[in-house]
């Protein structure tokens, strides 16, 4: 599981790649602070390459939300795949986000 | 609608009420017309009879006087002839016919001019009666010469005509202002000499006085009048005037002798006075009588209202009832089978209520692989019955939602319900949680009918029914089932059903046809059976009552636990079985993916069974094993129908199925962090169970294939 942020002018890009598992979650927990200190910022969740998504990781994604909101970022979740959007149904997660 | 329809009622009952009135008041009103008409018809032919009667009468009474005047002039007349030799014979004469005649009041003799030269022209004698003098009663015949200058009779109607006449004759009225000093009527004859001229004319005088008291009784009413008019129609008896506008009926009668006509004048309003005094009465009777009728009217409108009323509020509490039988209806699970995905049970229920809403009650759900049910009896009926029955079955889901132990879940509802008893209503209760997978079933009877378990009563305690005693500790119970054994519950509209002579169907009865039933069923897997068992015993109780009217609510549940594998009746798989064994950390759980990736579990399924799975260890490893190094045992067991996981682990006590559930429906702000892991599983399985048993946690997760 690897996290990865890029800028891009206004845009704070956080790249998922690999399964987001309980145990993943503490290191990707580490990995995306920056973004829950960003204010006023587009902050973009890239799920392109998210394999699997537990609880654990859905609650780092709630996190970032609420944060987000916090300091007037907002928060978009981009290219999940068929398995993470049922859970993102499961969960009621699909009405949190922005998913684009 | 139904108060528009009750409405037109009303109208229609007072348009009928208007016109009971109308028709009262036009037969009322028409009688007193008749009545009217008639009495005055009587009233004006009586009138008639009188007056013609009391003109005969008068008509003879003034004859009478009449033709004693005629024969009394007579009579001066040839008292007069005898004494022409000298003038004072005259007077003389007049002053013998008074003295003769009582009934005579004045007398005269009055010559022809000159007749006797020494009297000169004038020459006119009479006699006539004074009635008093100075104020007394005095009887007297005054006798003097009245003719002279002043008094010229020569000219007057009577001497004239009293001279050329050759019989009695009577004039008109006149003012006699010399002899008698009234009005008079007078009767000549005339005087005449030996050579038959005629020298003189005697003259008898009738009083106006004296007429009107003969005619007096020609007053037929008190206000009536009468009239007598002489021929040429000079009134001798004058009316008093006429009233424009008033109505008089007036009679006449000619006399013959003398050629007067008497009449008798009555004013219509006096002729009709009381019959308009009568009139004016009922009338206003009529008036009270409708008055009273309208009173009475209105008064039994106003009943028929109530009635109306009573009866419409009567109709809405029926329509309340049925409203209330409807809801609690509604509350009871009526769809069979209730989980036509399990295979490993029948259930069937039915409710026969009475007319009255009654409180039978039965209600069943599955949670976590496990059977909650009851079933129970409010006592009394009607709404207060629905209300408790509703209330029981609201407390036994909120109650069992986090308790398994029937004793537990009766205490605390008959806590609940004793404390608001105020109807003082209690509940006869069966609660059983039935353990899906092993049997197991704890219950607790709250004094309802005891169950029947394979046509054997199940032995329960009765402790006390719900509702009686606050604090009352319930005592719980426990078997275990086995595949195949049916349990049959009940209320007691079943063993107290009566026919038409008042017997009941009783226990006995339905123990036996109970026992009959399961002796004829040959597939122990028919899933059928829980339906068929309740429709052989409603026709048995049906066939019992006959037409006798059901006076309680009638309720039945049979529950059926069948084999699980097997219920088609093919042959049984073979399941195949993985383990693996993890240490409580979380860094194990990618091994756990690779662990489920090796069980080839159909690729739709595999990552939400990971996730399932992932989540179910996770909790585990997190709280099984506060501060300490455990172990946790996970296996799988599949068949092609399902997939079963058993996580197990010797750390604390802890059963995830208890933990709050995220509510997944709240914006991001009061979304709780927690509380995900445990909501994916029960949305993912299709059946999550917990267990304690020997020091261990022991989770099953099943899933169908």
């Amino acid at each position: 599981m690897t996290t990865t942020i890029q800028e891009n002018g206004n845009q704070l890009i956080a790249l998922f790649a690999g399964r987001l598992d309980t145990a993943a979650a503490i290191p990707t927990m580490e990995a995306v602070k920056p973004l829950l200190e960003a204010a006023n910022r587009e902050i973009i969740l890239d799920c392109t390459q998210l394999e699997y998504i537990s609880s654990s990781g859905l609650r780092i994604f709630l996190s970032i939300r609420k944060d987000a909101a916090a300091h007037g970022s907002k928060v978009i979740v981009r290219n999940i795949s068929a398995d993470i959007r049922q859970v993102f149904m499961m969960t009621g997660f699909i009405s949190l986000f922005e998913i684009q | 609608m139904r108060r528009q329809n009750s409405e037109e009622k009303t109208t229609i009952r007072s348009k009928a009420g208007f016109w009971i009135l109308l028709v009262a008041a036009v037969v009322l009103e028409a009688t007193n017309c008749i009545l009217y008409l008639y009495t005055r018809h009587t009233i004006r032919e009586e009138a008639v009879q009188r007056a013609q009667s009391e003109l005969r009468a008068a008509e003879l009474e003034i004859n009478a006087v009449t033709s004693q005047l005629e024969a009394a002039v007579q009579m001066l007349a040839r008292m007069g002839e005898d004494g022409l030799g000298d003038p004072e014979e005259a007077a003389k004469a007049t002053r013998t016919l008074l003295e003769t005649l009582d009934n005579v009041e004045s007398a005269g003799i009055a010559f022809t001019a000159g007749y006797y030269p020494k009297k000169g022209k004038w020459y006119e004698v009479c006699s006539s009666r004074v009635k008093e003098k100075d104020g007394l009663p005095y009887d007297s015949i005054y006798t003097r010469q009245i003719g002279s200058a002043a008094h010229d009779y020569l000219a007057s109607e009577w001497f004239s005509n009293g001279l050329s006449i050759d019989s009695a004759w009577w004039c008109e009225p006149y003012n006699d202002d010399a002899g008698a000093q009234a009005m008079v009527v007078s009767c000549s004859y005339p005087i005449r000499d030996k050579e038959g001229r005629v020298v003189a004319v005697a003259l008898v005088d009738l009083s106006l006085e004296k007429l009107m008291h003969l005619s007096q009784y020609l007053q037929v009413y008190q206000e009536s009048y009468y009239s007598i008019a002489s021929a040429t129609g000079v009134n001798i008896v004058t009316p008093p005037d006429t009233v424009p506008g008033r109505r008089y009926l007036q009679f006449d009668e000619e006399i013959d002798a003398t050629g007067w006509r008497i009449s008798i004048i009555i004013p219509e309003d006096i002729l009709y006075a009381d019959l308009k005094r009568a009139g004016l009465f009922i009338t206003i009777l009529m008036l009270i009588g409708l008055a009273v009728l309208v009173f009475i009217m209105f008064r039994s409108a106003n009943d028929i209202r109530r009635l109306v009323t009573v009866n419409t509020q009567k109709e809405r509490m029926i329509r309340d009832l049925e409203i209330a039988r409807n809801i609690q209806m509604a509350m009871l699970p009526k769809t069979f089978p209730p989980y036509p995905n399990r295979r490993d049970l029948a259930m069937y229920g039915v409710v026969l209520p009475a007319k009255e809403v009654g409180g039978d009650l039965y209600d069943f759900y599955e949670r976590d692989g496990k059977l909650f049910l009851c079933i129970g009896d409010v006592s009394g009926k009607g709404v207060p019955a629905a209300l408790v029955m509703a209330m029981t079955r609201s407390l036994f889901r909120s109650l069992s939602a986090h308790e398994q132990d029937t004793a537990v879940i009766a205490t605390q509802i008959n806590d609940a319900m004793s404390e608001s008893n105020e109807l003082n209503m209690f509940v006869t209760l069966f609660l059983a949680v039935m353990d899906l997978r092993t049997g197991e079933m704890n219950y607790c009877n709250a004094g309802h009918n005891a169950p029947v378990l394979n046509g054997e009563f199940l032995p329960t305690i009765p402790n006390l029914p719900i509702g009686i005693l606050s604090g009352f500790a319930y005592t719980p119970q426990n078997t275990t089932l086995q595949r195949g054994d049916m349990l049959f519950f009940y209320t007691d509209g079943l063993t107290e059903a009566e026919n038409e002579s008042k017997t009941l169907f009783g226990e006995e009865r339905m123990i036996n046809l109970l026992r009959s039933f399961r002796a004829e069923q040959t597939d122990p897997n028919d899933a059928t059976v829980a339906q068929r068992g309740i429709e052989t015993m409603l026709n048995a109780v049906h066939a019992f009552v006959g037409k006798a009217e059901q006076s309680d609510d009638l309720t039945m549940l049979a529950v059926k636990w069948l084999p699980e594998e097997d219920r088609h009746g093919g042959k049984l798989d073979k399941p195949v079985r993985h383990s693996i064994v993890m240490r409580n950390d979380i860094q194990q759980i990618p091994t756990l993916a690779e662990w489920v990736e090796s069980l080839h579990i159909p690729d739709a399924l595999n990552m939400t069974i990971n996730l399932a799975l992932e989540e179910a260890v996770t909790n585990v490893m997190l709280y099984a094993y506060p501060g300490e190094n455990g172990k946790v045992l996970i296996e799988a067991e599949k068949t092609p129908q399902r997939i079963t996981f058993t996580i197990s682990d010797s750390g604390i006590p802890f059963d995830p199925t208890q933990r709050p559930e995220a509510d997944i429906t709240l914006p991001a702000e009061d979304r709780a962090i927690g509380g995900l892991g445990i909501h994916l599983v029960r949305q993912i399985m299709d059946d999550i169970h917990y267990e304690r048993k020997d020091n261990r946690n022991i989770l099953t997760l099943v899933k169908k294939l």
